[in-house]
């Protein structure tokens, strides 16, 4: 009689290849129950179940048709999406981080933008230099952490990234662990761009007014 | 000049008395670097010394208030001048300008995984965003769902009634609004009217923003 720990590693092993429980029966003289308590930790792919037959491969396949039909679906909004935006204006881009100086940059004191969204920073950075005219070594960052970040190397990466050299980080504001701040994991902190001059910021508050 | 003795005189008795050399100056009409020749071996009693200090003290305050008021009044006008320069930059909007400057504010404040929405506390923000749904996605205010985010001690009902006449999405509209309890050690900033969230349900319409916000960025060189 062959060792029952031979059979169980054979019919594990032939579920792993996606047999089904009566195929595995027919070479593993086992009842299915048993079969089934051998193998409850081994998951199936979904092309194993639909591979397999039967009714929950049916209803597998339609989810997977279905799936399939909305990425195209999606795919195409994009693509359609993109094609309603041209290139923009030197006047567009002004306008466009007017915008989003408006949604996070401050509005009564000093002249700053926060965010994570490296994106962002950058875009807004662009703007500054650019339509706002702000010399480089006018931009200065600081960070928002938390304890579990390490601030070297976060201030690296977004050096780098922002191309503000190291020295022109201040000091980064690192929360505390369990102050009972919702936490949000913000895997590159949050950087708050500053530029030291208020006479800029009135003439960004001025155009905002422009707008609306 | 010998004449002089009378006034010397005069000034030596004052300055005994504890005035100070200006204060000399208006009754006795000499230099006041005689007035400082003459009574320099005068010695003033503590008393004497303490009231004249505070009495510079107080006219140069008054000369730095003064000098601050000249100051920011100029300042004022610089600010001024900026202000006006800035809005003349800045003509009115075109359709495709609005696109622009609603998709880049939705990038900045709006959901980036569930439906279309919009999340802010500046009545003026909120209006340009209602006026964006508006105009370039033919969405009017009434098709729009609100929910408000409001400290315990603010009044809902109010705050309702104002944040619904801003948008001009009926009350009706407005779903279950977040009350924040009191005393959970969140910074209380005081936002008088709440904050409020504007939504729309579309998957499809966030995809086609997505879209835009990438199409934006990945034509800005950089």
């Amino acid at each position: 009689m062959t060792h029952k720990w031979k059979l169980k590693e054979k019919a594990r092993k032939l579920r792993k290849r996606g047999w089904s429980y009566k195929e595995i029966a027919e070479k593993v003289p086992t009842h299915r129950t048993t079969l089934s308590r051998w193998c409850k930790d081994i998951k199936l792919t979904p092309e194993q179940i639909i591979a397999r037959g039967g009714r929950y491969a049916n209803r597998l396949k339609g989810a997977k048709a279905n799936q399939s039909k909305r990425e195209k679906e999606v795919k195409r909004i994009t693509t359609e999406a993109k094609k309603e935006i041209r290139p923009l204006t030197d006047h567009e881009f002004k306008l466009a981080g007017l915008a989003l100086y408006w949604a996070e940059g401050t509005k009564t004191s000093g002249c700053s933008v926060a965010n994570s969204d490296p994106k962002l920073i950058r875009f807004i950075i662009e703007w500054f230099r650019k339509v706002c005219q702000v010399a480089d070594p006018k931009l200065t960052a600081n960070l928002y952490l938390h304890s579990g970040h390490n601030e070297t190397s976060m201030k690296r990466y977004w050096s780098k990234l922002t191309g503000i050299p190291l020295h022109q980080f201040k000091k980064s504001f690192i929360k505390k662990e369990g102050s009972g701040h919702k936490k949000i994991d913000l895997y590159n902190g949050t950087i708050n761009i500053r530029i030291n001059n208020e006479d800029l910021r009135h003439k960004i508050m001025s155009w905002l007014e422009g707008i609306y | 000049m010998q004449a002089k003795v009378e006034e010397k005189k005069k000034v030596q008795l004052f300055r005994r008395q504890g005035l100070s050399y200006n204060e000399i100056l208006q009754k006795v009409p000499v230099a006041k670097s005689s007035v400082s020749a003459w009574c320099r071996e005068i010695k003033l009693t503590r008393k004497q010394e303490e009231r004249i200090e505070i009495m510079h003290r107080k006219r140069s305050k008054l000369a730095a208030q003064k000098a601050g008021r000249i100051l920011s009044k100029r300042r004022r006008e610089e600010i001024n001048k900026i202000k006006n320069l800035a809005k003349k930059e800045i003509r009115k909007l075109t359709r495709y300008q609005i696109k622009i400057i609603g998709t880049m504010i939705y990038w900045a404040e709006g959901a980036k995984t569930n439906g279309v929405e919009i999340t802010n506390s500046d009545p003026e923000l909120i209006k340009f965003m209602i006026q964006w749904f508006n105009k370039i996605f033919k969405i009017p205010p009434h098709r729009l769902k609100a929910h408000l985010n409001i400290h315990a001690d603010q009044d809902e009902q109010r705050a309702k009634k104002y944040w619904s006449e801003i948008t001009k999405i009926p009350l009706s509209r407005f779903g279950k609004t977040y009350i924040k309890p009191q005393g959970t050690g969140h910074k209380k900033n005081i936002l008088h009217n709440g904050v409020i969230k504007i939504r729309y349900h579309s998957e499809d319409l966030r995809y086609r923003i997505m879209a835009w916000i990438e199409k934006i960025y990945s034509t800005i060189k950089l």
